[in-house]
């Protein structure tokens, strides 16, 4: 075929890229001829193809009521100054008395002290109790965290169900950070819905942090996730991470 | 879809007021293009549970990438079109295991042409003009694809033409557009 020829018929093709329309036996051959001829695929044709989706089309429909909502909240989540600021979690801190390490004595000891003085309590549970109970669920993934070189020293985990949708992180020897200079932010990796990862919340080490729990807030949903990662961003967080810093990783195998 | 709110700013300028992270700026693009790209996503994307996540996806990078919007070269709905067709593809992709559909690079808007060289710029007007100019026959193809959404096997069954005529017509005819918005004349369209 004459480069003319060549440069006619991958135009050809490329059209039908643009238009969503290529068979498997078409990509080859598009694929063929941008390796041998150093063709290129021309983005015009695929902003000319939105601009007639966009200005042809007879009527828009109203996007339904529960998806406006979604959106809503996404923006709040997008756009920190909007009218509704969503805050950064800031980790629960464990209690002492609640650490594995005191043993049950020490602990039963503590938590009826605490709940003599209470009164007993019907308080909504605790993120770290909320984290135990999830555990105990049948579908719940648990996946150990490594930090990387620069946050060696932490150890923790996730705890995960697609069926619900919810989750928690705990940790320990994760660093103390000053939300006015960078934030922690969790992305969960399912690269069956997406390539790229789902932002999984913005959070906050307070001071005296030690053991803390933190919930996760998929910003959308994930059915299958292979891997949670800790990254450090600016304050409010981002859309699309870089991942310049990563924290920490848990991820399956 | 009627916006919900009136925005004092007008249409084109929501996209640079997103891109300055401007307060209600995203709440006005999903009044404003909420129902444009619910309608473009729905064309790909079945059943809605999954279109409605295609369109959370698409309003997250149109947030990401509002500061790449370039006046100049598109309208704010050609460029909002561009990313629920990107998005669309790249789940019918995901989803039905289809190599073959491309979506576009992830740098696709670092890539658009310039328009001082060969392009104008993508807008209702300019697309509207270089239609009027294509033969009546792709004309027809065109809105019975764009603006009925019908796919090609349905064009194919209500006009009586063989499946691929309708794929060379709407191809040749995408490219004669081309042609015709750079201000070139178009090699006679495909028949």
């Amino acid at each position: 075929m004459s480069d003319l020829n060549s440069r006619d018929r991958f135009d050809e093709l490329d059209a039908a890229r643009a238009l969503g329309d290529l068979s498997a036996e078409e990509h080859r051959e598009w694929s063929q001829l941008i390796e041998e001829h150093g063709f290129t695929p021309d983005v015009e044709l695929d902003l000319l193809v939105a601009g007639l989706d966009s200005s042809l089309a007879e009527s828009s429909d109203t996007p339904p009521p529960d998806l406006i909502k979604k959106l809503e909240a996404d923006t709040a989540r997008f756009m920190p100054l909007a009218a509704e600021t969503p805050q950064p979690v800031v980790a629960e801190v464990i209690p002492f008395w609640r650490h594995p390490a005191l043993g049950w004595a020490a602990a039963a000891c503590f938590a009826l002290v605490l709940f003599m003085s209470s009164g007993g309590s019907d308080a909504e549970p605790s993120w770290g109790e909320q984290r135990q109970a999830l555990l105990s669920e049948q579908q719940a993934v648990q996946l150990a965290f490594a930090g990387t070189e620069n946050f060696s020293g932490l150890e923790g985990d996730v705890v995960w169900t697609d069926e619900s949708q919810t989750g928690f992180m705990r940790f320990s020897g994760l660093p103390v950070n000053d939300p006015t200079e960078a934030q922690y932010q969790l992305w969960i990796v399912d690269p069956e819905r997406d390539e790229r990862p789902v932002d999984g919340g913005v959070f906050d080490i307070p001071v005296g942090g030690g053991d803390v729990v933190i919930p996760i807030r998929a910003a959308l949903r994930v059915d299958d996730p292979v891997a949670f990662v800790i990254t450090v961003e600016q304050p409010g967080g981002v859309v699309v991470s870089k991942q310049e810093i990563v924290a920490a990783i848990a991820s399956r195998g | 879809m009627v916006p919900r709110s009136n925005p004092d700013h007008s249409v084109e300028e929501i996209l640079p007021r997103v891109a300055r992270r401007e307060p209600q700026a995203m709440t006005q693009c999903i009044d404003q293009f909420g129902g444009l790209v619910w309608s473009i996503t729905r064309r790909y994307v079945q059943p809605d549970t999954e279109a409605e996540d295609v369109v959370q996806e698409t309003f997250a990078e149109i947030w990401s990438k509002a500061d790449r919007f370039d006046p100049a070269k598109a309208s704010s709905s050609t460029f909002i079109g561009l990313v629920a067709r990107r998005r669309s593809i790249d789940w019918l992709r995901r989803k039905k295991r289809r190599p073959e559909l491309q979506p576009l690079p992830e740098d696709f808007d670092q890539k658009l042409p310039a328009p001082a060289a060969e392009a104008s710029r993508v807008d209702t007007e300019s697309l509207h003009a270089a239609l009027r100019q294509l033969p009546d026959e792709i004309r027809e193809l065109f809105q019975l694809h764009f603006t009925s959404g019908l796919t090609h096997p349905e064009i194919a069954d209500r006009t009586g033409l063989p499946l691929g005529t309708v794929k060379t017509r709407l191809r040749r005819g995408l490219i004669s557009m081309r042609a015709l918005m750079r201000g070139d004349q178009p090699e006679g369209a495909a028949s």
